[in-house]
């Protein structure tokens, strides 16, 4: 983390920065990107209630695949992936 | 391993759960205060956190002094306040589970208050699953809680006053909104209800300036329209508006298309009920708070001896309100566990209870201002999504009706409706209304799918790290008989 507060984390390989205290989906929001998601017949989602409620936001963060995007805050060197519901786990 | 036991146990820390906990404690009981929020305020109160806080704070001194009032009353070795704990079971009505993320564990109050918010209430329509259709709460969060305007031009589209706040508040941080749609064509019809909105004090002040903000920015307002369909590949690119007509439904000859990258949507809120419902407390409908009420007295206790429900939780009725419910349900649990109010309580009591009752009649008066007839269900299409964690679709639901599955538990066990990770927070409402529609004998109640623990998601670790005391299991009826 800079001075600023500036931390920089992935979203499917892409980098993208974040300040702290950001929750993982602003961050996204604020860099452009609103669909985060596959749902199970493949559909694009993103986020939706933004309080934690409809899990329309989750993402996998460093391999786990069942994180909602505007409930995490960023850190620095996160891997944040696309979460495919229709993929086998 | 024994359970933790106090005087009250209150549940969720916004406007209500704060200032239950702050009165409880001034009467002297000993109080957790758990939220699954990281930070104390709910999502009136909500606290802005990141460092690069773009937006210009809209939070107006009042509120931000009434905050810090809030926050002194729990800063007291009486309160425990327990953030980013997830309440996942109520056992019996004095102990529930909670998990912080590490373990499970329990605890045993004498009373609890439930203050467990409310959440935004949107029908489904075609296209309402592409990223970029956020809800009005949803917006509110972005601008507020992190300073981040969502993709512009927006399109803000619903119905109801929160839906005119987070059409402000955009223009207040100067996002570009391309028109705000109310269903109801009579916002601007205060004078009709005035009598009853004049009890609104600095409501009424305030709807005034949302309202101002909006007639000054010049932003097209359409009242009596909805969006009946959202379009867009990968995400929302534009909407299509069209009037509303006498009956209710929408007049798709005179629809037109607006572009948008970001439609902000709501039909008011509805109460989270999941804690209720697994204490089976008893409910009454209001179409115009949110639809599933809570009953409860004038001490804010529910049907169950010693739950107190209070706030959006119970019925909804915005900040005012559930701050004052907040306080009569804190004494009044407070005094269920066995503590005497002294006389400067009992007045504080009075005082808050003439507050209800003229906030109150301001809810009914701005209910009118909102109230239609709008037949939301109208906009449903074979393709459109009822449940989004399973996505199951209107036309999926109705060829499970000609094959005679027609109940709400039918339909659930053959499309898994309601069985994703929102827990049926997003669908079973419209399930409930889409079966009792057509359903033969409208007086018998619905068998809706039963509320079970976890009330949320939780994670099995949580479950695994739970140290109990050993189960009083019952004689195991498969072991070979005793011979005595």
């Amino acid at each position: 983390m800079n001075a600023n507060g500036q931390l920089n984390f992935r979203f499917d390989g892409q980098e993208i920065i974040g300040y702290a205290g950001e929750s993982i989906a602003a961050a996204l929001i604020a860099s452009g990107i609103s669909a985060t998601r596959l749902s199970a017949t493949g559909m694009p989602r993103g986020y939706f209630c933004g309080m934690g409620v409809c899990w329309e936001c989750v993402v996998r963060i460093n391999g786990i695949n069942t994180v909602r995007a505007c409930r995490q805050v960023v850190e620095d060197g996160m891997i944040v992936e696309t979460v495919n519901a229709a993929e086998k786990l | 391993m024994t359970i933790e036991e106090v005087d009250v146990t209150i549940i969720g820390a916004g406007a209500a759960g704060l200032s239950a906990a702050g009165e409880a404690a001034r009467m002297g009981a000993r109080v957790v205060l758990v939220d699954d929020n990281q930070h104390p305020g709910g999502q009136y109160f909500r606290q802005p956190s990141p460092q690069n806080y773009k937006c210009k704070s809209l939070v107006s001194e009042k509120d931000r002094h009434r905050f810090v009032q809030l926050l002194k009353g729990i800063d007291t070795p009486l309160v425990r306040y327990c953030p980013g704990t997830t309440v996942w079971d109520i056992h019996d009505q004095f102990t529930i589970g909670l998990a912080d993320g590490e373990r499970s564990r329990r605890i045993r109050s004498a009373a609890i208050v439930i203050s467990a918010g409310a959440r935004d209430h949107v029908y489904p329509f075609p296209g309402w699953t592409l990223p970029g259709v956020i809800t009005a709460g949803g917006s509110q969060n972005l601008i507020k809680g992190m300073g981040i305007a969502p993709a512009a031009p927006v399109v803000v589209a619903g119905n109801g006053p929160l839906l005119l706040v987070a059409a402000a508040n955009l223009v207040s941080v100067g996002v570009e909104v391309a028109a705000v749609v109310e269903a109801s064509n009579r916002p601007w019809n205060i004078v009709r209800h005035a009598a009853k909105l004049i009890h609104g004090g600095s409501n009424l002040g305030l709807a005034i300036k949302y309202l101002k903000i909006l007639y000054k920015s010049k932003i097209p307002f359409l009242r009596g329209y909805g969006v009946i369909a959202a379009y867009g590949s990968e995400c929302l690119s534009a909407v299509d508006v069209a009037p509303i007509i006498r009956n209710g439904k929408f007049e798709r000859s005179q629809a037109r298309r607006i572009t948008a990258k970001t439609m902000v949507t709501g039909m008011g809120l509805t109460p989270s009920l999941e804690l209720p419902r697994l204490l089976g407390l008893k409910e009454t409908s209001m179409p115009l708070r949110g639809g599933p009420n809570i009953i409860t007295n004038e001490k804010m206790m529910s049907s169950v001896f010693g739950v107190f429900v209070a706030g959006d939780g119970s019925s909804i009725g915005g900040v005012e309100l559930s701050l004052v419910e907040g306080r009569i349900a804190g004494i009044n649990a407070a005094i269920h566990a066995g503590i005497g109010a002294s006389e400067s309580m009992q007045l504080s009591l009075t005082r808050d209870l003439s507050a209800h009752r003229r906030l109150c009649k301001f809810r009914s008066g701005l209910e009118r201002v909102f109230m239609n007839n709008v037949d939301w269900y109208d906009l449903l299409t074979p393709e459109t999504i009822i449940c989004r964690c399973e996505d199951v679709t209107w036309g999926k639901l109705h060829k499970c009706k000609e094959k005679g599955l027609i109940t709400p538990l039918q339909l659930k066990a053959a499309t898994r409706i309601g069985m994703g990770r929102c827990q049926g927070r997003n669908c079973l409402g419209t399930l409930a209304a889409l079966t009792s529609h057509e359903g033969d004998d409208p007086t018998k109640e619905q068998e809706m799918p039963r509320t079970r623990p976890p009330a949320r998601p939780i994670l099995l670790s949580e479950l695994l790290h739970e140290q109990l005391p050993p189960p009083e299991l019952p004689d195991d009826p498969h072991l070979p008989r005793q011979q005595d």
